[in-house]
């Protein structure tokens, strides 16, 4: 079975997963900070 | 109390609007873009399941039955997760919270599909099937995440604006994904349509890193205050509904709010409506190329062109009624679009095939009624529902809006019914169909749904009362 342009997919796939490697542990990091934040505000505010 | 508690209510009924949008923060018009951009970029997924039916149905050896469940699946399973996963970011009242999840999503169900393109992995009809439904699993909550997120950005003066606007990602995302497919399959041949899946999953790489920069508390609290100075209220820090006043429990549990949402007689309405409509609209963008190609006698190619000028207008109608419903209002424009859809459904039937001319201009009109009901239905909903419910709400919409890919299965009958594909009788009773149910709609939205703001805010013809559906009274 020949797959056409093997080299690009497998590029391409990876180069994929390690930007949502980093961009989802970025994300979860900073919710993480932000809901401690919005919540400490929340309850300064009432 | 009731009285005593209105003073504290601002729902968008107290915002006036101009038409077009002016003086709006620039953090605002930059997550309404990020959720656009998301927006289409979840439509190029979505349509090369539909555009490439006959390669994979030649390839897997599949009848037409079989080939149809695949679009049919895809469209339906988007529903499944929507609610759940969506709900899960109204905790912290949407805004920044919207963002992780967002981000997830949009990612793995990149990834998946990405995993298409590989001939090992996606090599039989079983493989690519659940391929393609796991895609759609994680695909379908995409959806109402980056409605909610436009709606939460932008001021709510200008909410219809925001969401028709950001709703013209489909049908131009439809649109450009139909001619990058095109291009690719020319260049690489259709033997390799799986690579297709692999190019067309990489905006969502370039979506996830703008949210990531962009939807943030940081910027949430920019947003605010540039707003505040401008003279604009946001949804995250001042919209409050009637079911908001004095509720000691911020968080609600799942079977809460499906209560309140469901139990909110507007919001049922807009389900069931958009159940209908939408359904409609999967009627109509399956229907259409066979009604075009066997009927209209067009070849395979001039079909695949020209079934899709609905497209062109279907964008532009999303804008310019989401931003009219700010001003004449909601209830209102709904009843326009839809009598205008019965009319262009008529001109479907009797002039689309007498010329080309006919059939674009024909779908040039109708398209003004295709997609703009769409961007008001979320608008009503947002309206409606409280901070703790928004996104709850937006999922039932879509929940509605991908369980109407069921009419498809009534299309195929009255084809069948009508003499087979060849036959225009049933084709004409698929379009009487679609002209009933609009005009059905058009009763059913001015008798069961509120209206939230504009010119017949108080000369409502509706059934149901305005504290049942959470409106404040004026």
């Amino acid at each position: 079975m020949n797959d056409f342009a093997l080299g690009w997919k497998i590029l391409l796939f990876v180069v994929e997963l390690i930007i949502f490697l980093v961009v989802a542990f970025k994300s979860a990091t900073l919710q993480g900070q932000e809901e401690k934040e919005f919540l400490a505000s929340a309850k300064k505010k009432a | 109390m009731a009285e005593k508690n209105e003073d504290k209510v601002y729902a968008v009924v107290h915002s006036g609007s101009r038409l077009i949008p002016a003086g709006i923060p620039g953090i605002a018009w930059n997550a309404l873009l990020a959720a656009w951009i998301a927006f289409g970029a979840q439509t190029l997924l979505k349509i090369a399941v539909f555009v490439l039916q006959p390669i994979y149905a030649e390839e897997f050896g599949l009848s037409a039955f079989v080939v149809l469940l695949f679009p049919m699946l895809f469209t339906f399973l988007q529903a499944p997760l929507s609610p759940t996963l969506s709900h899960r970011t109204d905790r912290l009242g949407g805004g920044f919270s919207r963002r992780h999840m967002t981000i997830m999503v949009s990612m793995l169900y990149a990834l998946i599909a990405s995993l298409i393109a590989f001939k090992s992995i996606s090599s039989t009809a079983v493989m690519f099937m659940i391929l393609v439904i796991v895609c759609a699993l994680l695909l379908g909550p995409g959806e109402p995440l980056v409605c909610a997120m436009a709606a939460d950005w932008f001021p709510m003066e200008h909410r219809g604006f925001a969401l028709g606007f950001h709703h013209t990602g489909y049908p131009w995302g439809s649109f450009l994904g139909g001619l990058a497919l095109a291009y690719m399959l020319s260049v690489w041949g259709n033997d390799n349509w799986r690579f297709t899946f692999l190019i067309l999953s990489l905006p969502t790489l370039v979506v996830a890193i703008w949210f990531q920069r962009t939807i943030t508390l940081k910027n949430q609290r920019l947003l605010i205050k540039a707003s505040a100075d401008r003279g604009f209220h946001t949804s995250v820090a001042d919209e409050v509904l009637p079911s908001e006043v004095q509720v000691k429990e911020q968080k609600l549990s799942m079977g809460d709010s499906i209560k309140l949402t469901l139990g909110n007689p507007t919001q049922l309405t807009m389900v069931i409506s958009g159940f209908f409509i939408c359904g409609s609209y999967w009627v109509l963008a399956g229907f259409l190329p066979l009604y075009i190609y066997y009927v209209g006698k067009y070849t395979a190619a001039q079909t695949a062109a020209y079934a899709v000028f609905f497209t062109l207008t279907g964008g532009l109608g999303q804008i310019v009624w989401g931003a009219l419903s700010d001003k004449v209002g909601r209830k209102f424009a709904f009843i326009v679009i839809f009598a205008w859809y019965v009319v262009g459904a008529f001109f479907l039937k009797e002039y689309a095939l007498v010329s080309l001319a006919a059939l674009i201009g024909t779908q040039i009109f109708l398209g003004c009624a295709t997609n703009a009901p769409y961007p008001i239905y979320y608008a009503v909903v947002y309206d409606v529902a409280d901070r703790r419910i928004k996104g709850l709400g937006m999922a039932f919409m879509d929940v509605a809006f991908y369980a109407g890919a069921l009419l498809l299965l009534l299309t195929g009958a009255l084809i069948e019914w009508g003499g087979g594909k060849t036959s225009p009788t049933g084709y004409y009773w698929v379009i009487y169909m679609l002209m009933i149910i609009y005009a059905l709609n058009i009763f059913l939205v001015l008798f069961f749904s509120r209206e939230t703001k504009g010119w017949f805010y108080k000369k409502d013809w509706a059934v149901v009362s305005r504290a049942s559906s959470n409106i404040p009274e004026l």
